[in-house]
């Protein structure tokens, strides 16, 4: 069945009364001023650049409709003006951010034609050697992403970026109506709004996501949505171009000036399906619009338009044509990520931790010096999150007193996780060391569009060219009584994002130790604290045990038994491995066994070499962490040990597959407990026998 | 109890209790008025406790503890020790607080300052006293030994049966009359293990054989022999729950003749020989997956009744899991019966800490093998041949053949001894008939008669 936009709008009287004359009154009343626009001599190049995207995009669908080119394509065929006039205003320290439908914009911002057509072509020569193809393109100050509204944020840490620096620079993004039903426009516009950014969101309105009319997907009007927040809006449309040209300037003039947003929601029509055979409108309606194409317009009533067009044509296909002959891009040097390398060597050189420097400070007080020392030594560094500002100083008092010292750069925040990651990922791609607190650990799955399709794809996907080192904090664990969402450890849903590191500190040794390089990754870190361990002082060990460090960029803690041969490996982490420490006498004297606790910092990558070592020895494992074992840092121990040929038995002891009650007795049955280890310790004892 | 109390207010109203998260002061410490003792954290603050009064503190709390308001924490009580001239006190041991495993009084003491209270290691070098595990604690107190016996370090069951310096130091040995005992003893001293009594240094003939053995193509000191002994199809006495099996015979036999061949009941560690003083035979137990060697304890000196209870209440602890670690490593020869099946042949292996093992196979339904793998380091073929034929002789006593014992059914009505076996062990004459006051007859053997 055909959904049509009258169709739609017939259906739905009610509220979508109007939008079809909407974009029916701009096409009618807008012709005319198209053709002013077309044949003002001032105006060529941007014409030219209609014309040239136009050109590219009709070659490009033509190979995609030959199966030339691998994966999808979402071309921009009647809405090429929004990308051209964009050209005119942008300045060197200017930023444009991009969707799928991102061609008509790269061109427009950056005039790269060959280099969009070589990226499609998935050659080396494309602007990200072929990686990401059509919708993940990345140039000097361009940016697109395949997921709706996901780089809006990215664009907002850029602008504040701009904002700050001294040649200034303003950013533009782009998206489309469709991806008003994602949240993440809203906490953008607000923040937008809340700090003045310099940053123009041109929402571009063609009335169809994907397939489905807008009557479907919108409610309500959509520029009132900016004005909610404050946001100056701004309307045009691509057949009334000297009404865009003019509104499109005095937008990003506001934003460079004024240091202001606006939300500019510019009125255009798709010709072209959203990719190709998924075109469900009437054909009645496209043809309507087609005939009144300014592209076309312009090449049917201006000879020299039309050359131009049909040279663009052969340069297209001659370049097209040497595509064949253009090296691959080889895996050897796609593949490799930012993530610290261990040495896969034996044996580690351990240093016992009391001969450093401790610290009669809690550990919460310690993390704060380390990341005070870290906003005193870098002048770029941020370090954002909610409710952060003094006084208060966040809910576990990490940041007290930081906003205070460095009033622009600590910054409290909306209660808004994936946009103040967002942002904290816009800075740091800008060379940024970007700090993010999460406030408890269970809300940064609000952020995981943000880490997952952002932070730690951006080094990968465009050619290795961009870093994103933002360190993403948040505080894991229970034993709180917090409750369900309030305490959880999810390491298992972290440690399985690609490029991206995860660590754990505890308070068995101090963060300046645990930390000493674990923060100048050149990729994306997250970085989890625990909540039990804020309140501890760092960890004093019983006579006769000792705390050892080992020489690897980001270190392991081994706390042994001196003057007994272990016979088991433990691993814990986070809160789990102060828990067990603390109760070190209490497991020994139960289970029988003398053991080895090896405390992994670095889940994401793991240096297997210091665990390695322990179970060579004893050949017994068992690992114990707060979240369940099912699919765990345990269960990926295990694994990697398995394939290392070890001789060994592990078991694990993980938390219950359940959301963690608040009552006393239930949360400490939900969670490890020392009984539970000594279980696990004496089953393996049982098999060895 | 007289004394002050220290009692939480509560400071929102949202919270009915609040979290310990640090204790500054140990229990049974003295304190000056105003000292710190406690952080404490509600979800809105963290609040600290301080001491109303100078005195002592007790308190039974630790960190991690969830306390109700309005609910006394700890109380100062009067101080008596103000004579005390450095403050210092032997802090009594505070349940569960992360400073209390210091072993305090000895290595650790704890020091008030004008900042508070700290446990400060006296000497981190120093030796650190044995600690024991609740299960080495128990073995010690079972296996008869003192806790003294171990210097330092973190001592489990483990350790206590010294499986790591691969000894059996804590089973006493024979008298030793050679004057060569104890050579190189210091060798292998382990801080934690005792060093055995009554090792026998090899002879040097012995020691060229143990290197040539060494170097040999196989480099193995373990060798086997085996003999068959035939169908044993009426045995006596009858098992109760071994049915057809022989292995309470076998043990039975071969722990008395143990003590003709100390050797087998022996143990070889660093270029010495131990001989064991008891018998404890290992019965080899596995119902899949789980092997085990029950030590059978003074298997020399039991009945064949109190050596079958023994044998089914090990197997029925051995299903529930019972068996301790002591019971399960004390043996000093083993038993493997593996006649459940049909086998022509197997090879012992030989357990640390004994050697001698033996294994016992089937053919067919009631023809019977035995081997015994040996420690060449301690013994040798000859000694082991002549063990297992006269092993093989008094087992084949038990066989109750009617072709070929002409006294069929005439046995002991107390032990159940065949007068076969009275008779071919050489060491019984035959057997007393016995009439009861109502005229009923029945035999006894000369052993139960005279008493073991």
């Amino acid at each position: 069945m055909a959904v049509s936009l009258i169709e739609a709008i017939s259906d739905r009287p009610a509220t979508d009364g109007g939008l079809i004359s909407t974009a029916r009154i701009a096409a009618q009343h807008g012709f005319d001023a198209a053709l002013r626009f077309i044949e003002e001599p001032k105006n060529r190049a941007e014409v030219e650049c209609a014309l040239r995207i136009r050109v590219v995009e009709n070659a490009l669908y033509d190979l995609f409709g030959r199966g030339k080119l691998h994966g999808t394509i979402h071309t921009c065929i009647g809405q090429e003006f929004s990308g051209a006039i964009l050209g005119k205003y942008l300045r060197q320290h200017d930023y444009v951010t991009s969707n799928h439908r991102c061609h008509g914009h790269f061109i427009g911002a950056t005039g790269n034609w060959r280099g969009l057509v070589d990226e499609l072509l998935g050659n080396q020569h494309g602007v990200c050697a072929g990686i990401g193809s059509s919708q993940h393109l990345w140039a000097d100050n361009f940016m697109s992403n395949g997921q709706q509204g996901g780089l809006l944020p990215v664009a907002a840490g850029i602008a504040l970026d701009r904002k700050t620096r001294v040649e200034g620079g303003v950013v533009i993004s782009f998206i489309g109506e469709g991806t008003l039903g994602e949240g993440i426009v809203y906490e953008t516009l607000n923040l937008d709004a809340l700090w003045d950014l310099p940053h123009v969101i041109v929402c571009e309105n063609n009335f169809y996501s994907q397939s489905t009319a807008q009557a479907f997907s919108v409610a309500g009007t959509i520029a009132e949505r900016a004005a909610g927040f404050g946001v100056a809006s701004a309307s045009a449309n691509t057949w009334d171009l000297p009404a865009f040209d003019r509104t499109l300037k005095t937008a990003i003039d506001r934003a460079r000036s004024d240091r202001q947003p606006t939300f500019l929601v510019l009125t255009t029509y798709r010709l072209n399906p959203h990719s190709k055979g998924d075109d469900q409108r009437d054909r009645k309606e496209v043809e309507w619009f087609a005939a009144r194409d300014p592209a076309k317009l312009a090449i049917d009533s201006f000879a020299h338009f039309a050359a131009k067009s049909r040279e663009f044509e052969e340069e297209v296909a001659d370049y097209v044509a040497l595509a064949a002959d253009k090296p691959l891009l080889s895996p050897t040097h796609y593949f490799p990520d930012q993530r610290p390398r261990f040495e896969a060597r034996a044996p580690s050189v351990w240093t016992a931790v009391d001969s450093l420097p401790g610290s009669d400070l809690r550990h919460v007080q310690q993390l704060n010096i380390h990341y005070r020392d870290h906003l005193e030594t870098d002048p770029n560094a941020y370090f954002i999150g909610e409710d952060i500002a003094d006084p208060y100083g966040g809910a576990f008092k990490v940041a007290k007193g930081l906003s205070t010292a460095f009033p622009t750069r600590v910054r409290t925040t909306p209660i808004s996780e994936a946009a103040i990651v967002g942002i904290g990922i816009g800075l740091a791609t800008c060379g940024h060391r970007s700090f993010v607190e999460i406030m408890f650990g269970d809300f940064i799955t609000y952020a995981f569009d943000q880490i997952i399709n952002n932070a730690s794809k951006f080094f990968h996907m465009y050619n290795r060219r961009v870093d994103c080192p933002i360190v993403i904090r948040a505080a894991m664990g229970g034993r709180r009584g917090y409750g369900p969402t309030h305490s959880q450890s999810l390491e298992r849903f972290l440690i399985g994002i690609d490029n991206c590191c995860t660590l754990s500190l505890n308070s068995l040794a101090s963060p300046d130790l645990q930390l000493k390089r674990g923060l100048a990754l050149p990729g994306p870190v997250v970085l989890l604290e625990n909540k039990i361990d804020y309140a501890a002082k760092t960890y004093v060990a019983p006579c006769g045990v000792t705390v050892d460090v080992d020489d690897a960029a980001i270190p392991t803690l081994r706390v042994r038994f001196s003057n007994a041969t272990p016979t088991v490996t433990l691993i814990a982490y986070g809160g789990m491995a102060r828990f067990i420490a603390d109760r070190l006498i209490d497991i020994f004297e139960a289970s029988d066994v003398v053991f080895d606790l090896i405390v992994p910092i670095s889940l994401s990558p793991l240096n297997l070499a210091p665990i390695i070592e322990s179970v060579s020895a004893t050949g017994q494992l068992v690992t114990i962490e707060e979240g369940p074992a099912f699919g765990s840092v345990g269960a990926e121990i295990v694994a990697q040990l398995q394939e290392r040929d070890i001789g060994f038995r592990a078991r694990r002891v993980g938390g219950k597959e359940a959301p963690i009650p608040s009552p006393p007795h239930l949360e400490t049955a939900a969670l490890p407990s020392i009984q539970d280890i000594c279980d696990a310790l004496i089953a393996l004892g049982k098999a060895d026998a | 109890m007289s004394g002050t109390d220290i009692v939480l207010e509560r400071e929102t109203a949202n919270d009915e209790s609040a979290l310990i998260v640090a204790i500054h002061i140990l229990s049974g410490s003295a304190v000056e008025a105003d000292a710190l003792i406690f952080d404490i954290e509600n979800s809105k603050a963290t609040q600290e406790l301080r001491a109303p009064t100078a005195g002592v503190v007790v308190h039974d709390l630790q960190v991690g503890d969830v306390v109700k308001f309005g609910i006394p924490l700890a109380r100062i009580m009067p101080s008596n020790d103000h004579d005390d001239p450095d403050h210092v006190v032997h802090a009594l041991p505070v349940a569960g607080s992360p400073l209390r495993d210091s072993p305090i009084g000895e290595n650790a003491q704890i020091r008030f300052e004008d900042s508070g209270a700290k446990v400060t290691a006296i000497d981190k070098g120093a030796a650190v006293p044995a600690r024991f595990s609740k299960a080495a604690t128990a073995l010690i107190h079972e296996m008869k030994l003192s806790p003294e016996q171990f210097e330092t370090g973190f001592v489990t069951t483990r350790d206590v049966l010294v499986i790591g310096s691969g000894g059996r130091a804590v089973l006493p040995f024979a008298e030793v009359q050679s004057a060569t005992r104890r050579k190189g003893a210091q060798a292998s001293a382990s801080t934690k293990t005792l060093r055995p009594p009554g090792g026998v240094a090899v002879t040097g003939r012995k020691r060229a054989e143990i290197n040539a053995l060494g170097e040999g193509a196989g480099a193995t000191h373990l060798s086997v022999l085996g003999t068959t002994l035939g169908a044993i199809s009426m045995r006596r006495p009858k098992g109760d729950f071994l049915q057809d099996r022989i292995t309470d015979l076998v043990i039975y036999e071969a722990a008395r003749l143990m003590r003709k061949y100390p050797n087998l009941n022996a143990h070889y560690r660093d270029g010495e020989i131990f001989r064991y003083e008891a018998v404890h035979a290992g019965m080899a137990i596995d119902r899949g997956g789980n092997l085990v060697v029950y030590g059978i304890e003074h298997a020399d000196r039991l009945d064949f009744q109190d050596l079958g209870i023994g044998m089914s209440d090990a197997v029925a602890r051995y299903m529930n899991d019972e068996l301790s670690a002591w019971e399960m490593s004390r043996a000093t020869f083993t038993v493997t019966d593996l006649s459940g099946g049909v086998l022509d042949y197997v090879l012992p292996l030989v357990p640390r800490g004994q050697s001698c093992i033996l294994g016992i196979t089937r053919t067919e339904p009631a023809n019977f093998r035995l081997f015994a793998g040996f420690d060449h380091r301690v013994t040798e073929g000859f000694e082991v041949s002549a063990f297992l034929n006269e092993l093989a002789g008094r087992v084949r006593s038990f066989s109750e053949r009617e072709d070929a014992l002409p006294d069929a059914g005439l046995c002991c009505g107390i032990c159940d001894r065949s007068l076969a076996e009275a008779t071919v062990k050489g060491r019984d004459k035959g057997m007393l008939k016995i009439v009861d006051f109502r005229g009923r007859e029945s035999l006894c053997c000369a052993s139960c008669w005279n008493g073991w």
